[in-house]
């Protein structure tokens, strides 16, 4: 059995993983302004853990558990927010908020009438013990669907950020496109719950990306640029999470912050050109 | 082919239950230059829209270039007002123009003849020396010219823009209108404007859109009918005056 090293090797591993989907989707979410939308969908998940405990130990359902449940849950919840932006965009804010507290309201009920011992604050916060093989090998799939969808729509998906009713004026399918972004995002939300938590992934998603878009760059740049910056971000948090005997979810997403602010502010400083 | 440019028989759009057009029947032919006037919120994006398929509309027929706008609307270069575009998006001058490129050609990146279209198109309308600037560090009307610029590089068949003078100088105003005058008779051209100025003696035909569309030949568009169109006293300003123009 491995221990402390096998467990951090998984931990920097994952990150490593996850920083391609996150670097790429990040800027995406960040550029196409649906940060909530990102952040009701991370929270949403809770209600699929809650639901997958539920099925696995009080039904006894084999397929249960908590992992199937946050899939499930985020894939529903992105489809919905999707469905309700492109039909009911004056909604969308209230709809958004909605799934938010719903989701999470609905796990909490589900976990409390699960058997046996079921901590929501490790979802919620992440743990790095709880890393598993299988977690790594979904991220890496994951990291490959979003590759797979983007790199070849990478000129669709500028326009669509830039200017959608251009974009459907060159008959691209713009609907499908970004319901297809958001169900991305839903699963990379899941493939870092483990790590940093459902409350807490959202700002490993969209800080790298904001710090990115801080600075004049092309979009791919951008993605590359968040990308990297989200993996030393997440290592840099390990580390000091190990050192410092600290949660290593919160460290790294204080981190991230840290770095916003401090991009914000050489930004503010830089001279005009 | 037939020589309809844009065709619209008896079409209504309303947004939930709130009529943005009523009734509506209009027909350009392709080489004809067109300007669609109105009030702020009187539906003339609206019916840019509908003729491009964006929004389909409740009821009547609506056809671009004799097919359903859906297939036709990429032969369509399209002009929407530069306030829809994110600024926020980190995209260069040459990028947004290179957007007008898709749907030419197929294949998932841009040809050889994309990359050559969108440069010439780019020295056509004076953008050269900015086309590696980002779109959110470009003034209002360079914004402006790189979307009309993004329009022609699918060598449209329909040119429709949506306030085109909208934050632009008067130079800027008149060097599109020198444009445009260029391209009359080429292709068709609608242009929605709510600038009267803009409505030169190179228009053939005006139509005023508020709910309803009404046609009015160039000659009668006079203080009368912008009194009608607007619902308040409204006085023409001779701008071509002001600026020196060779209108008279």
């Amino acid at each position: 059995m491995d221990l402390g090293l096998g467990i951090l090797a998984n931990a920097f591993f994952i990150t490593f993983l996850a920083s391609v989907s996150f670097g790429i989707l990040g800027t995406l979410v960040v550029v196409r302004r649906v940060s909530s939308a990102a952040g009701a969908i991370s929270h949403s998940v809770l209600g699929g853990i809650g639901i997958g405990l539920f099925c696995e130990r009080a039904l006894g359902i084999p397929w249960g558990g908590p992992l199937p449940g946050a899939i499930l849950a985020a894939l529903v919840s992105a489809l919905g927010i999707s469905w309700v932006s492109l039909r009911f965009q004056q909604r969308e804010d209230t709809v958004i908020g909605a799934i938010w507290a719903v989701g999470m309201a609905i796990g909490l009920l589900f976990l409390s009438k699960t058997p046996g011992y079921a901590d929501p604050m490790s979802y919620l916060f992440g743990n790095i013990l709880l890393v598993s093989d299988t977690d790594l090998f979904l991220t890496a799939l994951l990291g490959m669907a979003v590759l797979g969808v983007v790199a070849p729509f990478y000129r669709e998906i500028l326009v669509l950020c830039f200017d959608e009713s251009f974009a459907k004026v060159r008959n691209i399918k713009t609907e499908m496109l970004s319901t297809c972004i958001l169900l991305l995002v839903a699963l990379a939300t899941v493939a870092m719950l483990r790590l940093v938590g459902l409350i807490l992934v959202i700002a490993l998603l969209t800080l790298p990306a904001a710090i990115a878009c801080v600075f004049p760059m092309k979009l791919w740049k951008a993605m590359i640029f968040a990308g990297v910056l989200c993996l030393l971000l997440s290592w840099a948090g390990i580390i000091a999470s190990y050192f410092l005997d600290l949660p290593t979810g919160s460290s790294i997403a204080v981190l991230a912050g840290a770095a916003y602010l401090v991009a914000i502010g050489l930004k503010a400083r830089a001279p005009r050109a | 082919m037939g020589h309809e440019a844009v065709c619209l028989e008896g079409v209504n759009f309303a947004y939930a239950s709130w009529p943005v057009l009523e009734d509506v029947s209009l027909f350009v032919a392709r080489g004809e230059y067109v300007c669609i006037l109105g009030p702020n919120g009187g539906g003339k994006t609206t019916l840019l829209k509908v003729i491009l398929g964006i929004t389909p509309p409740q009821s009547g027929r609506v056809s671009l270039l004799g097919q359903r706008p859906e297939q036709a609307r990429v032969k369509a270069g399209y002009m929407p007002q530069a306030i829809k575009s994110d600024l926020q998006v980190p995209v260069t001058a040459k990028e947004v123009v290179l957007m007008g490129r898709l749907g030419v050609e197929g294949g998932w990146r841009y040809s050889r003849s994309d990359l050559k279209k969108a440069e010439e198109v780019l020295a056509f309308l004076g953008l050269e020396p900015l086309k590696d600037r980002f779109f959110a560090e470009l003034s209002g009307g360079q914004r402006q010219r790189t979307l009309i610029a993004r329009a022609l590089a699918c060598d449209p068949e329909v040119l429709i823009l949506d306030e085109p003078t909208a934050n632009v100088d008067p130079e800027g105003g008149k060097l599109l209108a020198e444009l445009l005058a260029e391209l009359k008779g080429k292709i068709a051209l609608l242009l929605v404007t709510h600038d009267l100025s803009f409505v030169s003696k190179h228009v053939d035909r005006v139509f005023c859109v508020n709910r309803r569309v009404v046609e009015h030949p160039t000659s009668e568009l006079d203080s009368f009918s912008l009194h009608e169109l607007y619902n308040e006293p409204m006085r023409l300003v001779r701008h071509d005056l002001v600026l020196g123009n060779e209108e008279r």
